[in-house]
């Protein structure tokens, strides 16, 4: 008998997304428990945001972004490029990196 | 009324983080499982949450709580269910869940006291008919004799006076044991009849309406007699024993024609005395029998010199005896005669 395997590892973090997750109105895991999960493993990481839509129930982001931009902008631009594309029984992972650059500084000698 | 006495404490439990799917035949059995955990209350699942919400967890798949405090009447429960469009609310003392009101327990204890509701207003009917028909003829009578007698005093010979006199006696006798028993109705149902049992000399008793009923008797020329063991004790409440004896020995008076024979009767069994009475009648039909003791049909039959009744002595019969602990009963052959028993303790029983 002989065997073949392919082999490969790396690292991961926990939770397996960093930035935004999208929670649908029937996903299996609900607010609660996500909350809950949230709590064990990033104490404080991330956010819940409850939205008013037909398919999504709520919002986590990391406080990381938070810190960097205001929610109201954030959730702006998730529902208008983000939402359309969700099922209501999805959980969807968005990567959002912010990069702030200042196109010039200027300062008095 | 209060809720208070509906709430139910034996509700199935259920962590908040536990797999909704293990809760599913739990809840097709209840129709609904409390959630809580060791800190606090969580809320209550039911088959329409799980319905509704899709999650894996028990925690996501709750909706908003439908509470009632424990000072609300039923009225109030029942309207408040009807606009929350829910079957069953947790109930709360201050801030605190203290278990669950379903509806279907407020709709059968309802159902079930309107049954009662509707007997006793039937009951009700048949108390006013006997007051309309059963006590207003006698009184024509005595209104009748008496105008007679004190309109022509002067002139009806003493023979003609003692004959009304008479007569007005037994109307007044006859009309006397039924508001007796109508008394005696009246206060049963309102759970005011004094129930006192005591030891009593059996034949004593028995001798004591015998005595009063002799008369009666004897218009009809019914030999009216006992044959009791000696010193035969029981124990009974007198009033109740006196109306049980009264209302057999006159009902067998009644019904057994001219010459004819009424005897009382007992003997020990067990811990009882059994105790008839026994008669030379025109006996009992069998649909009549059957219902005799029926608290829900009054039968009433003329006797054969077309004495009136109501009804009402057997339906006390009964619950006098019943009140302590025995059974009554009859039997009976047609134009032979009736023989009622009934059952009263010799002794404090318990």
């Amino acid at each position: 008998m002989k065997f073949s395997i392919l082999l490969n590892f790396e690292e991961i973090k926990l939770p397996p997304f960093q930035d935004i997750l999208i929670l649908g109105k029937n996903s299996p895991q609900g607010k609660i428990g996500i909350s809950k999960s949230f709590e064990f493993l990033v104490p404080n990481g991330f956010e819940i945001i409850e939205v008013e839509d037909e398919k999504v129930e709520a919002v986590f982001i990391n406080r990381k972004i938070l810190k960097k931009m205001p929610k109201e902008k954030i959730l702006k631009i998730l529902k208008e490029r983000v939402f359309p594309f969700i099922s209501e029984d999805e959980l969807i992972k968005v990567d959002f990196k912010v990069n702030i650059s200042y196109n010039l500084i200027e300062e008095e000698i | 009324m209060k809720i208070e006495t509906f709430v139910r404490c034996d509700f199935p439990v259920a962590h908040p983080f536990t797999d909704v799917n293990f809760l599913k035949s739990t809840l097709l059995k209840h129709s609904v499982v409390v959630v809580q955990d060791e800190n606090q209350h969580w809320g209550v699942l039911t088959l329409s949450d799980m319905i509704q919400k899709n999650h894996i967890l028990v925690a996501d798949c709750l909706t908003q709580e439908k509470i009632i405090s424990v000072d609300n009447s039923l009225t109030e429960a029942l309207e408040k269910m009807k606009n929350e469009k829910t079957e069953v609310f947790s109930v709360y003392q201050e801030d605190k869940f203290i278990g669950l009101l379903f509806k279907n327990d407020i709709l059968d204890f309802l159902q079930e006291h309107s049954n009662d509701l509707e007997m006793a207003i039937s009951l009700k009917e048949k108390f006013y008919e006997i007051i309309a028909h059963d006590l207003r003829s006698p009184f024509n009578v005595l209104l009748g004799l008496t105008e007679l007698l004190y309109k022509n005093i002067d002139s009806y010979s003493k023979e003609k006076i003692e004959k009304l006199a008479k007569q007005v006696y037994d109307s007044t006798f006859s009309t006397f044991g039924l508001l007796q028993n109508l008394l005696d109705w009246a206060n049963s149902q309102r759970g005011n009849i004094q129930f006192s049992p005591q030891i009593l000399n059996l034949q004593e008793v028995v001798e004591e309406k015998i005595s009063i009923l002799t008369t009666v008797a004897l218009q009809k020329e019914i030999r009216l007699s006992h044959y009791l063991p000696d010193n035969c004790s029981v124990y009974a409440d007198k009033n109740m024993l006196l109306s049980i004896l009264r209302n057999l020995i006159f009902n067998a008076i009644k019904f057994t024609p001219r010459g004819g024979n009424v005897v009382v009767l007992a003997e020990p069994n067990c811990n009882f005395v059994q105790i008839s009475v026994k008669d030379t009648g025109i006996g009992i039909l069998p649909n009549v029998r059957e219902k005799l003791f029926q608290s829900k049909e009054l039968i009433s039959t003329q006797g054969t010199l077309h004495e009136r009744g109501t009804g009402l002595g057997l339906m006390l019969c009964k619950e006098f005896v019943e009140k302590h602990g025995g059974k009554i009963w009859v039997e009976t052959e047609l134009n032979e005669g009736s023989e009622f028993y009934f059952t009263v303790p010799q002794k404090k029983l318990f």
